[in-house]
């Protein structure tokens, strides 16, 4: 069974932005790309550090603190020092429509 | 107005760093990077780690360039030999000579060297990755490394050569490992962490001597005790790549002093030093001006440098606010995580306010005056967020 939630709208993530939210004690990233709004858990495989305070470039978040970047599109880490994965939740929302709400599954996957 | 070209020496992070700042900043000229190694820039904190365990390319370590420096000119696999600032041109070691309307130092360091008589086959620094790949051919399991310094790179590559079987001694002259950035009680819960692992250190001793034909087949120490060797680093901290900016002007007591914006003290012509060779001032520092090896330093210097130059090449007023970037390291050593804000390195006390020294913990360092001046947290990475914020805070005060 999974549970859709819904963290904030479109307009809250500007394109080229990323934005933590909390859910139920979760920290989650959204992040708005030329590609589309993705989701992933707001936390470094590497070290305890919230992503949301990077720096975003195309499809890739990095790390402010060791640098290392991950895939919004699939939570694999694209440089060290960080080698596994993040979660990622699947993303419903029309980042067409600035006030569509952002809703993610967060599934018991 | 004809475009003006600026020379970046140092095919590193800072001069990537501040490359993508200049054009961040406006500046349209062209921008030349000269490296010594044949290698674009590239991180690294991996080559005492991840880059001895596993077989990485420099596809893999190398950093993400922003689209905006795609026409840089590079000019890699030899290095500067000499600045000319009269007529503002560089030579390369290559024998080419390369002219500039500004110049950007950003050559780092290199490893210092030991005097030590005997044979130099299996010798090693470690600094770049043809030194990782040629230290990784050689660490196997049952071979028996001696590393000379215990240092964080020292320490770094004591566990990495630990963890792929090797037989591990650290001989340093140091009381404790780390003792420099993180003091002695830190510093001995450290040791006591390396040693559980396996770890032999023969601290307050030197190496005086390496025996053997041609390769290195044992090491003898100062106290007379020798050891089996099969593989030798020295890692005993290094020295700022400055030799080549000499009878130019230029202070280079300390690499290269430079002002806020990291122009070079002294110099009527725009000349720039950033990363691990700056010795720059900094609001977090005080009256004092410091070199400091950090990796978020070349990024916070380059930067600047950027913006500063950018301005001045373009005739704009340049930025007259101090230069404040909180120093910060970290380092992975087996499963543990340390991370550090400010400099406890320049602490006069300090008081383990959570947890304990063997487990995780975070210990907070006093300058003379009692002022909070640093922190070092094991496994206490999110925890020590609020102190990052604090001296932010305190910095913009």
């Amino acid at each position: 069974m999974s549970d859709q939630l819904s963290l904030g709208v479109v307009s809250d993530v500007p394109v080229g932005t990323a934005r933590q939210f909390e859910v139920d004690g979760d920290l989650i990233v959204v992040v708005n790309t030329t590609e589309g709004m993705f989701a992933l858990e707001d936390r470094c495989s590497h070290s305890d550090v919230a992503l949301s305070e990077g720096e975003v470039d195309g499809c890739l978040i990095e790390c402010w603190l060791h640098g290392s970047a991950f895939d919004v599109r699939t939570g694999i880490p694209t440089s060290l020092p960080a080698i596994t994965p993040v979660k990622t939740y699947p993303v419903f929302t029309d980042v067409t429509d600035p006030n569509s709400p952002i809703l993610i599954t967060k599934g018991t996957n | 107005m004809s475009e003006k070209r600026v020379l970046i020496v140092g095919g590193g992070l800072g001069g990537l760093r501040t490359a993508e700042a200049l054009r961040a900043n406006g500046f349209i000229g062209e921008i030349a990077i000269v490296g010594d190694e044949e290698f674009q820039p590239y991180n690294r904190p991996p080559l005492s780690k991840a880059a001895l365990s596993s077989d990485l390319s420099h596809e893999e370590l190398k950093f993400r360039q922003r689209d905006s420096v795609a026409d840089v000119k590079w000019i890699l696999g030899s290095a500067a030999e000499k600045l000319s600032a009269d007529t503002q041109e560089v030579t390369l070691a290559d024998g080419t000579s390369h002219t500039f309307d500004a110049l950007v130092i950003a050559t780092g360091i290199r490893p210092r060297l030991l005097p030590i008589p005997g044979p130099t086959q299996g010798l090693h620094t470690l600094r770049t990755l043809n030194d990782a790949q040629s230290l990784k051919a050689e660490i196997k399991p049952g071979s028996n490394v001696v590393i000379i310094g215990s240092g964080f790179i020292g320490c770094e590559l004591a566990a990495t050569a630990t963890k792929l079987g090797a037989t591990v001694h650290v001989v340093s002259l140091d009381a404790q490992p780390m003792i420099m950035p993180m003091g002695a009680d830190l510093g001995a819960a450290m040791r006591k962490r390396h040693e559980e692992k396996g770890v032999t250190f023969h601290l307050g001793h030197t190496v005086a001597q390496f025996n053997g034909e041609t390769q290195i087949e044992s090491v003898t120490l100062d106290s007379g005790e020798t050891l089996p060797a099969d593989v030798v680093v020295e890692a005993i901290g290094s020295v700022p790549n400055t030799e080549w900016l000499r009878d130019n002007g230029l202070n280079l007591e300390n690499g290269v002093l430079v002002d806020s914006n990291m122009r070079a003290v002294g110099s009527s012509i725009p000349i720039y030093a950033v990363g691990d060779a700056s010795n720059h001032p900094n609001k977090f520092y005080g009256d004092q001006t410091r070199r400091i090896e950090h990796w978020n330093m070349p990024t916070e210097t380059g930067k600047r440098a950027g913006a500063a130059l950018a301005a001045e090449l373009t005739g704009s007023e340049l930025p007259t606010d101090d230069f404040f970037a909180l120093p910060a390291f970290w380092s992975d050593q087996y499963e543990f995580q340390l991370q550090s804000y400010g400099l406890p390195g320049s602490a006069s006390s300090s008081k383990v306010v959570s947890g304990e020294l063997d487990g995780p913990c975070i210990v907070e360092y006093f300058d003379s005056s009692n002022k909070l001046c640093g922190v070092i947290g094991i496994d206490t990475v999110k925890e020590l967020m609020p102190y990052r914020k604090k001296f932010l805070a305190g910095m913009q005060s």
